[in-house]
C-alpha cells in the first residue's frame, strides 16, 4: 500500500511537471490562426484608377470560405474582405448589370435576385476576373504601433489577359495618428520605417539597462574582493 | 520609453523578490537591490534574444544559467542554493509571463 502511495505521489508530481512544461512551451493556438505574439489589424485596398472604368461594373469577389461579392463604385473607397478570401476583381459591361445592383456598394445588402444574377454570371464566366494573388490580411507583432494598413493598387486592363494588378503604394497608420506612405519598388511590401526606428530605439533602451546593471554588479564584486583582500 | 517592457520588468522583479526572500535571510532592501540588478542584466538581454530567436526554451535556459552565477556571486551563497533559487524564480516568471500573454 505504501509503495502504491509513493508511486501515485511520484506520478502526480510527474503529471504536474508535464502540465507546467506544456503551458510553457506549447505555442498558443487561436481559432483564426494568428501566430503567437502577433495581432490582426485593419487592412483594405484602394484602387486608384476606378474612374477609368466608367463603362464597366467592377466587383470585388471572394470565392473561398465565405463567398462575398460587392460593387466597387467609390473611387476613394477602401475595400476589405474576409481575411482568408482569395480576393478577385471581376468586370462586366455596365449595361448588362441590373439597375438595382448598380445602386449598391460594399455596405449594402444585395437583393436575392441580384445575388442570383451575380452567381449565375460568375459561374457562366460572363465576368472577366483578375486575381489579386493576395490574401486580405495583415498580422503585425503585438507591440507594433501600426493600427491600419492600406494598399493602393491600380486595376489592370481587363481586355488584356496578361495585364495584372499593379501595387502602387502602401499607407501605414500608427496609434499616435501619424501616417506613412511608401511606394512599392518590387512585389514585396515595403517595411514601415517608423516601426523599424522604434524597434531600434527600444533595443538601445534595453541594452543600456543591461549594461548599467552589469557595470554596477562588477563594481560591487570588485569592491567586495578588495575589502576581503585588505582584511 | 518602452512602457510595456518596463511593466514586464517590474512584474518580474516583484515576483522574483518573493522567491529570493523565501531562500535568503538578509534585509529586504539588500535583497531588492540585488534582484533589481540581476534582472536588469538578464531580462533586457532575454527580451532581445527572444525577439531574435523566438525560442522560449533556449532563452529561459540561458537566463537560468546566467542567473545561477549572478545569484551565487551577489549573495555569496553556495551553488546548490543558487540553482534552487534560479530554477524556481525563472519557472514562476516564465509560467506567469505565458499566462499573461495568453490572457
Amino acid at each position: 500500500m505504501l509503495g502504491f502511495n509513493i508511486f501515485m505521489k511520484k506520478n502526480i508530481y510527474f503529471c504536474k511537471l508535464i502540465l507546467i512544461l506544456l503551458v510553457l512551451f506549447v505555442p498558443n493556438i487561436f481559432a483564426d490562426v494568428i501566430p503567437e505574439g502577433y495581432k490582426s489589424i485593419n487592412y483594405c485596398i484602394q484602387f486608384n484608377n476606378l474612374s477609368d472604368y466608367q463603362d464597366y461594373g467592377l466587383f470585388a469577389v471572394c470565392d473561398t470560405t465565405l463567398p462575398t461579392t460587392y460593387l466597387l463604385n467609390d473611387p476613394a473607397g477602401c475595400y476589405g474582405m474576409y481575411k482568408f478570401c482569395n480576393f478577385k476583381v471581376c468586370a462586366i459591361e455596365k449595361n448588362k448589370i441590373p439597375i438595382t445592383l448598380l445602386d449598391t456598394n460594399y455596405s449594402t445588402q444585395i437583393s436575392k435576385s441580384d445575388k442570383q444574377w451575380l452567381n449565375s454570371n460568375i459561374s457562366d464566366n460572363n465576368f472577366i476576373c483578375k486575381d489579386l494573388n493576395y490574401h486580405p490580411m495583415i498580422n503585425v507583432k503585438v507591440e507594433s504601433q501600426i493600427i491600419k494598413v492600406v494598399d493602393v493598387m491600380a486595376v489592370p486592363n481587363f481586355k488584356d489577359s496578361s495585364s495584372n494588378f499593379k501595387k502602387i503604394k502602401i499607407i501605414y497608420t500608427y496609434a499616435n495618428g501619424i501616417s506613412e506612405e511608401m511606394p512599392y519598388t518590387n512585389e514585396s511590401r515595403p517595411i514601415s520605417k517608423y516601426v523599424v526606428s522604434e524597434e531600434i530605439k527600444n533595443r538601445y533602451f534595453v541594452v543600456i539597462i543591461s549594461l548599467i546593471a552589469i557595470i554596477i554588479i562588477s563594481i560591487i564584486l570588485i569592491i567586495r574582493k578588495n575589502r576581503k583582500k585588505n582584511i | 520609453m518602452n512602457l510595456p517592457y518596463l511593466f514586464s520588468l517590474i512584474i518580474t522583479i516583484i515576483l522574483e523578490l518573493g522567491i529570493y526572500l523565501f531562500f535568503i535571510k538578509r534585509p529586504i532592501l539588500n535583497i531588492l537591490g540585488y534582484v533589481i540588478l540581476i534582472n536588469c542584466v538578464t531580462h533586457p538581454l532575454a527580451t532581445i534574444f527572444y525577439k531574435q530567436l523566438e525560442n522560449l526554451i533556449i532563452v529561459e535556459f540561458s537566463v537560468f544559467i546566467v542567473e545561477i552565477f549572478l545569484i551565487k556571486w551577489s549573495f555569496e551563497i553556495d551553488y546548490k542554493k543558487a540553482i534552487q533559487i534560479s530554477v524556481i524564480a525563472n519557472l514562476l516568471t516564465a509560467i506567469l509571463g505565458k499566462i499573461i500573454s495568453i490572457i
